[in-house]
């Protein structure tokens, strides 16, 4: 990427970003005149007035580019402004939060009360303006809070409450500045850098559909509250995806992709790096078009390489380490978001040789930069490091403000609103036996094969990755190719059948089933050297108030015992009759 | 050669050579039809004084219809089956630049996309052909028009976009000292739009619209909790068209003062009896009642009342009034039209339409799709990029032989009072807009949502303002209540969606004495004022 800025000093016609949040001094000024007139005034005949607000605004600049074939198809920046507030009302020992309460709007409807989360505001921001939007937000809040609280009341009237922990806990004033310089970036240069990969595609006529798309959002949020916390923090994060989408001879669905998450454009791959990226997805789908499948579904040891190990933990592991509270409810269908492993905490979740470390604050793994970091939450809480797991047993779970009955503080994950991983480490123990070199891994590999008496084994080096094959996969291929893997299923996009003398042999996409958090107790060995792998995870699942974060996973090479793999069966559709333009061009 | 040239010619290079192959096929396509519209398009919005978004967007997209089967009978006939004439498979998003290879992948790869949906649902309508009775049948599914070939892009707008962000930012400024108008915006959306179509009959045509919307909104709240919204929109073909700044300010004052006065007005309790529309009310009243049942294919779908399908030739409104759809015309009283354009989306050259002549129902809006009575397109199959066309509005024109000047229709409108032994009748000053249901499972109604709505008395008290209703009704027995119209017009401008998606249309109408109306109240949320006073009120 060094090259692009280089072209950028040369060229200074480049046109720059635009990044013009508002000043501090006033965001703050005008949020505490508004916290100071709530926590004096608010209130509503009969109901109790608030005992905790607080306030997020976020800035965010939007920089957004996708070409098809070396062609632009999509360039925009935009800048949006958006607010979030909550309050608290009763005490901290029971107030209107921790309640599922699910409201419906008969067709037509809608609700009269103000948006008071991820409300939309100026882009332009004065004090008057921002003190009127707060003034709004807060009382559609608070209103929101008072009906909540009335409903968990009458809730408590007739159920017994079991779990007794309180649903606050008030922390001392603490004022945390985690911010950094944006520098923008030349939307010429995204557009370049998406036509110059998407060109590599020319050269694969015979794929259905391929596409290269580069984002870079640098993100402000200030937060206050009450307790005189103040926080404010920049985010920086830029994407770069590339997909491609093919079918097989056969009719098989197939599809690669490659993505390249960092904080800044400058911090991506070097250009001849992701020109090699991207040549490798290509050569991959056109190997696979003549791959042949599973014949039948293999069961025994699979070994998961670089970024495909992050991806199986991105899918099993990260939900499960969120800490959620069990929301009181008087109808138990909505009562039912995953506990993940709480109740697994003192209990092995992993072998011995295997910790597991959240470190949100981490800002790199060797070069490689980490872009779920942060160093200040949502809540405006340090991000602390938390030993999660520790020689392969539970230890803590990553927390929010919400105390449970099994963490009463935060560890400073609460990421737009829910918990969510930041920065993630599986990191192998010293000086055990199944901790090996790369090569001596794969070795082990071979060995386990031929102990086994397997014929073959399979080895994954891509797994789909969700938020790819919902958004710009499933754009690319105009909704063709699956975009929700099944429960407890695992796409697998690159596997290879590996056969006891090291040969290998590329296979068509197939599914890793029945893989759950239990089956990593059973990981067998794991590399020494770990891989970063950055990636957008589902968040909205979790309770987020976005539907993506990025998050990082540093990962060995894993060896897991016994896995399933089937076939992708069922029937796909017809190639097209006609066949791609280039081809009979040639 | 021109870029439009060019592009006419890539489409037509990839048209014909995946319709050679499809063709041949035992599901043989006997159509395609590829339509590019390439979107320039600019979004300002203000508030407070502020810019509150700010977007510049330039998009092409692409439009592929395939059609399965023969002009006779093919893969859109309307089934029994839940949406079965809405096929929304989404507009393909094309590259900006004009290289071929990426073009035509991207053709290749849309075509045989809809090529496997029509194919598909054609096997579903042969199916239920030998099972279900049909209903007319005889019908062709798809009408032959003659080839169109032309060019006639218009340059797209040229959008001063500082000075536009400038000039929003001040009228905006005109809401900031009144902190009881809770929310209030001003938007501008300026569009160029270039449409390319090219189909497998020949067509092969450029053309463009441009367009700019301005529009005003702001809304308080009574102390009942009735929300008041107002609304205020301008079109124009050129930014040169849009009123002053200095018309539109004091236009903002008068909706600050109305706003003002809407909270401190009185409910109406139900009322039946007469009413004057505006201009303005009276042409969303037009377009909610007549116009979307005189939408051609609706004739045609099994799932519509169809209600007006045998009134054909008959009187339906008073002799007096004529209701016309024009695409081709572009003002009316030298206010733009929005529903104006040259070629619709099927390539059929825009037409005038006399849908109601002398009170009698003489035709309907016809796309392609022909019904037992019309068999041709007069040029109203439109759609949003990504939808399937379908026969909709333009610019409904209602035009009245014999009209009262404003006052006389006034006195006309005390006098059915008197005769109806009411103490007032209702003026419809300002309408928001409206829906209405055309299927037979729901009862044809029509509601229409009023914003500004006066008692008139028959005493000559001055008018007074009232809030809180809908008007309702049965569209029959409110045609037939129609008893004069006034000298005036008014326009409404605005979006229309309904299944090919949001389209520009307009309506105007003299204003329209109705002998007798029916109000409903209005859904009304019990949401409280806001608890503490405004910020701007109260020192720090």
């Amino acid at each position: 990427m060094r090259y692009l800025l280089l072209l950028c000093g040369v060229l200074s016609v480049c046109a720059a970003q635009v990044w013009q949040p508002p000043r501090t001094e006033m965001v703050f000024r005008a949020m505490e005149q508004e916290l100071r007139r709530a926590q004096q005034n608010l209130r509503s005949e009969g109901a109790p007035a608030p005992y905790y607000i607080e306030y997020r605004l976020q800035y965010r600049a939007a920089l957004v580019a996708q070409a098809v074939l070396g062609e632009l198809v999509e360039s925009n920046e935009s800048q949006r402004a958006t607010l979030t507030v909550a309050v608290r009302i009763g005490t901290p020992e029971l107030d209107n939060t921790n309640l599922a309460a699910p409201s419906f709007l008969l067709f037509g409807g809608a609700s009269p009360r103000e948006t008071y989360r991820q409300r939309t505001i100026p882009i332009e921001l004065s004090d008057t303006l921002l003190r009127r939007e707060l003034w709004l937000a807060t009382d559609a809040a608070y209103k929101d809070a008072v009906e909540q609280y009335g409903r968990k009341l009458n809730i408590l009237r007739s159920q017994l409450r079991r779990d007794t922990t309180p649903d606050f806990r008030l922390l001392p004033a603490e004022e945390l500045f985690d911010t950094l310089a944006v520098s923008t970036f030349p939307r010429a240069l995204a557009e370049r850098l998406c036509r110059e990969l998407s060109a590599i595609f020319r050269q694969y006529p015979e794929f259905t559909a391929s596409a290269v798309s580069f984002e870079y959002l640098p993100t402000q949020t200030w937060y206050a509250n009450t307790e005189g916390r103040r926080a404010v923090k920049t985010e920086l994060f830029t994407g770069l995806e590339v997909v491609a989408y093919a079918q097989a001879n056969d009719g098989t669905l197939l599809a690669q992709y490659y993505s390249a998450y960092a904080r800044t454009p400058a911090e991506l791959p070097s250009l001849d790096s992701l020109r090699q990226a991207v040549t490798e997805v290509a050569q991959r789908l056109r190997a696979q078009r003549s791959a042949s499948a599973l014949e039948e579904t293999y069961v025994g040891p699979v070994l998961f390489e670089g970024r495909a190990a992050g991806e199986l933990i991105a899918q099993v592991l990260v939900p499960q380490l969120l800490l959620h509270r069990e929301p009181l409810s008087d109808a138990p269908v909505f009562t039912t978001r995953a506990q993940g492993l709480a109740r697994r905490i003192g209990s092995r979740i992993l072998p011995e040789f295997l910790s597991l470390r959240a470190a949100p604050c981490q800002r790199w793994f060797r070069q490689t930069p980490l872009v779920g970091s942060y160093c200040v939450d949502d809540e405006g809480v340090r991000a602390n490091t938390v030993q999660v797991v520790e020689k392969g047993v539970l230890r803590q779970l990553l927390s929010t403000r919400v105390p449970t009955r099994w963490l009463a503080r935060s560890n400073g994950h609460n990421r737009a609103g829910a918990p969510m991983v930041g920065v993630l480490e599986l990191i192998p123990g010293e000086g055990s036996g199944s901790v090996l070199e790369r090569q001596q891994l794969r070795q082990y590999f071979l060995q386990l094969l031929r102990q086994r008496e397997l014929p073959y084994g399979i080895l994954v080096r891509s797994v789909m990755n969700l938020n790819i094959a919902q958004t710009v996969l499933a754009r690319a291929s105009l909704g063709k190719y699956p975009s929700f893997a099944r429960e407890g299923s695992l796409p697998i996009v690159a596997a290879f059948r590996v056969y006891p003398d090291g040969r290998e042999e590329l296979l068509q996409p197939c599914d890793a089933v029945g893989i759950t958090v239990r089956s990593l107790r059973d990981i067998l060995a794991v590399s020494r050297e770990q891989t970063p792998y950055n990636y957008l995870a589902p968040a909205a699942a979790a309770g987020s108030e976005v539907p993506y974060l990025p998050v990082s996973i540093v990962t060995p090479d894993i060896v897991l015992e016994e896995v399933e793999v089937r076939p992708r069966e069922g029937s796909v559709p017809k190639p097209p009759l006609v066949s791609p333009p280039f081809i009979e061009r040639r | 050669m021109t870029a439009q040239t060019a592009l006419l010619s890539l489409l037509r290079q990839e048209l014909e050579r995946n319709f050679a192959v499809l063709r041949q096929q035992p599901q043989p396509a006997y159509y395609i039809g590829y339509q590019v519209t390439q979107l320039q398009t600019t979004v300002l919005e203000a508030q407070a004084g502020k810019l509150r978004r700010s977007a510049q967007q330039h998009s092409r997209w692409l439009d592929v219809d395939v059609r399965v089967g023969s002009y006779e009978l093919d893969n859109t006939r309307p089934l029994q089956e839940a949406w079965s004439f809405v096929d929304r498979s989404g507009a393909v998003q094309l590259p900006l630049g004009d290289d071929a290879q990426a073009l035509r992948h991207l053709l290749w790869q849309a075509t045989a996309d809809a090529y496997e949906r029509a194919a598909e649902r054609y096997a579903k309508v042969i199916a239920s052909r030998s099972v279900r009775v049909q209903e007319g049948d005889s019908v062709p599914d798809f009408s032959r028009e003659p080839p169109q070939r032309r060019q006639r892009l218009v340059p797209p707008l040229r959008l001063d976009t500082s000075l536009w962000a400038r000039r929003l930012r001040e009228l905006s400024a005109s809401f900031a000292p009144h902190p009881w108008i809770y929310s209030h915006r001003i938007t501008l959306q300026a569009t160029s739009a270039q449409k390319f179509l090219v189909n497998s009959e020949g067509t092969e045509l450029a053309w463009g619209e441009n367009s700019i919307f301005l529009t005003i909104a702001a809304q308080t709240r009574a102390d009942d909790g009735m929300e008041l919204p107002l609304y205020r929109a301008y079109f124009a073909f050129r930014p040169e068209e849009l009123p002053s700044p200095d018309s539109i300010r004091a236009d903002i004052e008068s909706m600050i003062e109305l706003l003002r006065r809407l909270r401190e007005a009185p409910v109406l309790e139900t009322y039946s009896g007469p009413a004057i529309l505006s201009g303005e009310a009276a042409g969303v009243f037009f377009h909610e009642i007549l116009g979307h049942r005189v939408e051609g294919h609706r004739q045609k779908d099994p799932q519509s009342a169809q209600m007006l399908r045998d009134l054909l030739g008959k009187q339906i409104l008073p002799p007096f009034l004529d209701v016309i759809f024009d695409p081709t015309r572009r003002y009316r009283d030298g206010i733009p039209l929005a529903g104006s354009y040259e070629f619709d989306d099927e390539g059929v050259p825009a037409q005038q339409v006399v849908v109601v002549e002398r009170g009698v129902l003489r035709n309907f809006l016809m796309n392609r799709t022909p019904i037992a009575e019309f068999r041709r397109s007069n040029g109203h199959g439109r759609r949003q990029p990504g939808a399937q066309v379908v026969a909709r509005q333009s610019n409904l024109l209602v035009v009245a032989h014999q009209s009262l000047s404003p006052q006389e229709l006034r006195e006309r409108l005390r006098e059915e009072c008197r005769r109806q032994g009411k103490d007032f009748g209702l003026l419809f000053k300002v309408v928001e807009g409206g829906f209405t249901f055309t299927t037979r499972t729901i009862p044809n109604a029509f509601n229409v949502m009023p914003l500004v709505v006066y008692r008139v008395y028959v005493d000559g008290r001055p008018d007074e303002l009232v809030r809180g209703v809908d008007l309702i009704g049965t569209p029959l027995t409110t045609f037939a209540n129609i008893i004069a119209a006034g000298s005036d017009i008014g326009v409404f401008n605005g979006l229309c969606g309904a299944e090919s998606g949001n389209i520009p249309v307009s309506a105007s109408s003299p204003s329209l004495l109705v002998s007798r109306i029916e109000v409903q109240k209005k859904a009304k949320s019990d949401e409280r004022l806001p608890i503490l006073p405004p910020p701007s009120v109260q020192s720090p």
